[in-house]
């Protein structure tokens, strides 16, 4: 139920959401907030069906979460250009932990929910020319195109026995220049045509109508507005 | 007394540097009308959609000359934003006309004005309302295909200029094809079509002008087949199955794009498979090598679990020669494209001059790989292929895109591979090409093995190939049938 209110909601609602989301985890200044946070995050990705694709994509991030905590609970208190004392914060490492762990489950959230035609939307919305849409859309494009063309290109070089994945580092790592050119050079040619095309279809450049916003939207913009005036509010004037 | 409306080309010229590409092109093109304007590779037909839409020499520096005349009105030279009001262009490279992320978005952004109504009326048309919310990455390249002509109509343009439309298009999508095109004749619209073979659009072409390079092309000639026993039939060859595929299903996501498909194809056989787009080919061509492996079933290869081998071992073996070679050459000269594969798999360089020599390029062997023809550049890949000598070699859509000159060279290709003992899989949506090479067709429909057996007795089932949707053969592909 959450879910599809959620994936139903507006472009423009579903980003300032994430914005404000994402703004709460560096407002937040003690651990026990974070934690909360974090909680009712979880709790939020479980309602909305979508906690068992983000965790999976977080999975290959953990190994550096995990080595964040040893690292700030040692070192937090250590800089190249001065030093505070030195020892060690058990619960700065903590709260630093759970920082990264919520940016992380915040942006795979945000890449696995918000589409690119959504954020092409709300930039379509908002009182910008209608070519800065338009080429934010193109370079979305483009990455499609590019990324199309790498997995062909190395399906097409394995195919004539080129091993990626083995050997040592340095190896792989040369393995993969003759992948380089042809995709360097596809992309040159695919950029130029694309000029081309663009000029073939002026259309792309004009300015579209954006949809007035329903009233779940409007309700859910000003819930948004509300918590990060409170947050803030709390966290730099009361607490201080 | 001249008849002002219509888009006319008289003595139309055209040259990069000093290369002549266009002499003196004459036709007129009436609303209502369809213009098909066919030639082999590098007869000038894209440079033509170039001059027809102001890319040259607005875009492309080349020396243009002659005229280029709508409802009267002299266009030759004026900026591309003129021309395109009245003259709307599908390029051949049309995957970079795509501009929306998904199909619904990208018809929008070529609509003038909000119209729900048109939107839904062209995406009944071109067969795309249930893929409206798909991303276009996720799209077959028929489909994409399909949906650049859709948007191109929907800037309604009074003529439309389509450069190779049906290339990559199934049966059933050059069919849509068809009628689009009838229906804008009926509309009013001039439409001009060019391309190399434009199966499938006879009916609705009004008029038919044959281009032919203006220079002599410096093309080496495809090796002539020497002794080709195409005699070999079926129960000649050996029953031990050199591919098997075992109940395999396969998923990109969540639906199953192979599903139960067991397979066997023997040692030394042409193999065709056949099916329209979105139907397995492509899936079940790189389950051969492992690119793919599959999510249930195994798939053995010379004996070989491809689950269990990774694709640049499996090379050792099993060849793929992919559409569009240029897109993966690697290297300044022809040898040292040719010997590519060779020094990935450790094999003697011995093998790279005796490539060049079975394909005939070996006068090439200095020259760069993107000097040379559409021809020569399928050659250059199946030589960098056969020089790795694998048994088994793969050619994925050799026809596509290619003119009957180079489709009966490569035909005899084929069948000398096939006299060198080798199994060749091909995928391809072309009938009469199965046909003529293949001893077994395999077709697949919905990621399932649909039929299986002889080629002359699959395409021949008028109902069968009906179901399926696959292409018809033609008059001289059922004039074969009789003759066998």
């Amino acid at each position: 139920m959450l879910g599809k209110i959620a994936l139903d909601l507006d472009s423009r609602t579903k980003i300032l959401l994430f914005i404000t989301w994402f703004s709460m985890v560096f407002i937040c200044r003690n651990l026990y907030s974070l934690l909360t946070l974090f909680a009712s995050s979880t709790l939020i990705l479980i309602l909305s069906g979508s906690a068992f694709s983000v965790f999976k994509k977080m999975k290959i991030m953990l190994p550096l979460v995990l080595l964040s905590w040893p690292l700030w609970t040692f070192l937090g208190n250590w800089s190249l250009f001065h030093s505070t004392g030195g020892g060690f914060d058990l619960f700065f490492g903590l709260f630093m932990m759970l920082r990264l762990l919520l940016i992380i489950m915040i942006s795979v959230a945000f890449i696995l929910i918000v589409k690119p035609t959504e954020i092409i939307g709300t930039i379509n919305s908002v009182k910008l020319p209608p070519q800065v849409g338009a080429v934010f859309a193109l370079a979305f494009r483009n990455l499609y195109i590019t990324a199309e063309d790498y997995k062909s290109i190395k399906e097409a070089h394995t195919s004539r026995g080129l091993e990626l994945d083995k050997g040592s580092l340095v190896k792989r790592i040369r393995s993969h220049i003759p992948l380089l050119i042809p995709l360097i050079i596809k992309s040159i040619d695919n950029a130029e045509k694309l000029v081309l095309a663009l000029e073939l279809r002026p259309s792309i450049m004009n300015r579209r109508k954006s949809k007035p916003l329903r009233l779940q939207d409007t309700v859910m913009i000003i819930g948004c507005v509300i918590v990060l005036l409170f947050m803030a509010y709390y966290s730099f004037v009361m607490v201080s | 007394m001249e008849v002002l409306d219509s888009l006319e080309v008289r003595n139309l010229n055209c040259r990069y540097d000093s290369k002549w590409i266009l002499r003196n092109i004459s036709f007129k093109v009436k609303p209502g009308e369809a213009l098909a304007i066919v030639g082999p590779s590098a007869s000038g037909k894209t440079t033509l959609t170039y001059c027809l839409s102001g890319v040259i020499p607005n875009r492309i520096r080349a020396e243009v000359s002659g005229c280029l005349r709508v409802d009267g009105e002299e266009l030759l030279g004026k900026p591309i934003k003129e021309i395109i009001k009245s003259i709307g262009v599908v390029l051949q490279n049309y995957e970079l006309q795509v501009f929306g992320l998904t199909v619904e978005e990208d018809l929008e952004l070529s609509m003038k004005e909000d119209d729900r109504d048109t939107l839904e009326r062209v995406l009944k048309l071109f067969e795309l309302e249930k893929y409206r919310r798909y991303y276009v990455h996720e799209l077959s390249g028929g489909l994409k295909h399909r949906l650049v002509i859709a948007s191109t109509i929907l800037t309604d343009p009074k003529y439309i200029v389509m450069d190779d439309p049906v290339v990559n298009l199934d049966w059933n999508s050059r069919m849509i094809v068809a009628k689009t095109i009838e229906l804008l004749k009926q509309k009013g619209k001039g439409v001009i079509i060019l391309g190399r073979r434009l199966k499938g659009l006879e009916k609705v072409v009004d008029r038919w002008i044959h281009i032919t390079p203006e220079r002599s092309e410096n093309t080496l000639p495809w090796p002539q087949q020497t002794k080709t026993t195409n005699s070999k039939t079926v129960t000649e060859l050996s029953d031990d199955p050199i591919i098997e595929f075992r109940e395999v299903y396969y998923r990109y996501s969540k639906e199953y794009v192979l599903k139960n498909v067991s397979l066997q194809i023997r040692k030394g056989e042409i193999h065709a498979v056949m099916g329209p787009n979105g139907s397995g080919k492509t899936t079940l061509m790189k389950h051969i090598n492992g690119l793919l492996k599959p999510s249930r079933g195994t798939v053995l290869v010379n004996n070989v679990d491809t689950k269990k081998t990774s694709p640049a071992e499996m090379s050792k073996f099993v060849g793929i020669v992919f559409q569009d070679p240029e897109k993966y050459f690697v290297s300044e000269r022809v040898w040292d494209e040719v010997a590519f594969g060779v020094r990935n798999l450790g094999l003697d360089e011995k093998n790279v001059d005796v490539a060049l020599r079975m394909l005939n390029l070996e006068d090439r062997k200095d020259s760069s790989p993107y000097s040379l023809s559409m021809g020569e550049k399928i050659r250059l890949y199946i030589a960098s292929v056969v020089a790795m000598d694998p048994q088994i070699i793969i050619l994925d859509e050799p026809t596509t895109g290619q003119d009957e000159g180079t489709l009966e060279q490569m035909m005899n290709t084929i069948k000398k591979l096939r006299d060198m003992n080798k199994t060749i899989v091909v995928v391809t949506h072309d009938s009469d090409f199965a046909l003529s090479v293949a001893d077994r067709l395999t077709i697949l429909k919905d990621g399932s093995v649909y039929a299986e057996g002889s080629p002359l007795e699959l395409l021949n089932n008028i109902s069968l190939v009906q179901e399926v949707g696959i292409e018809p053969l033609s008059i001289e592909g059922e004039e074969k049938c009789l003759a066998k």
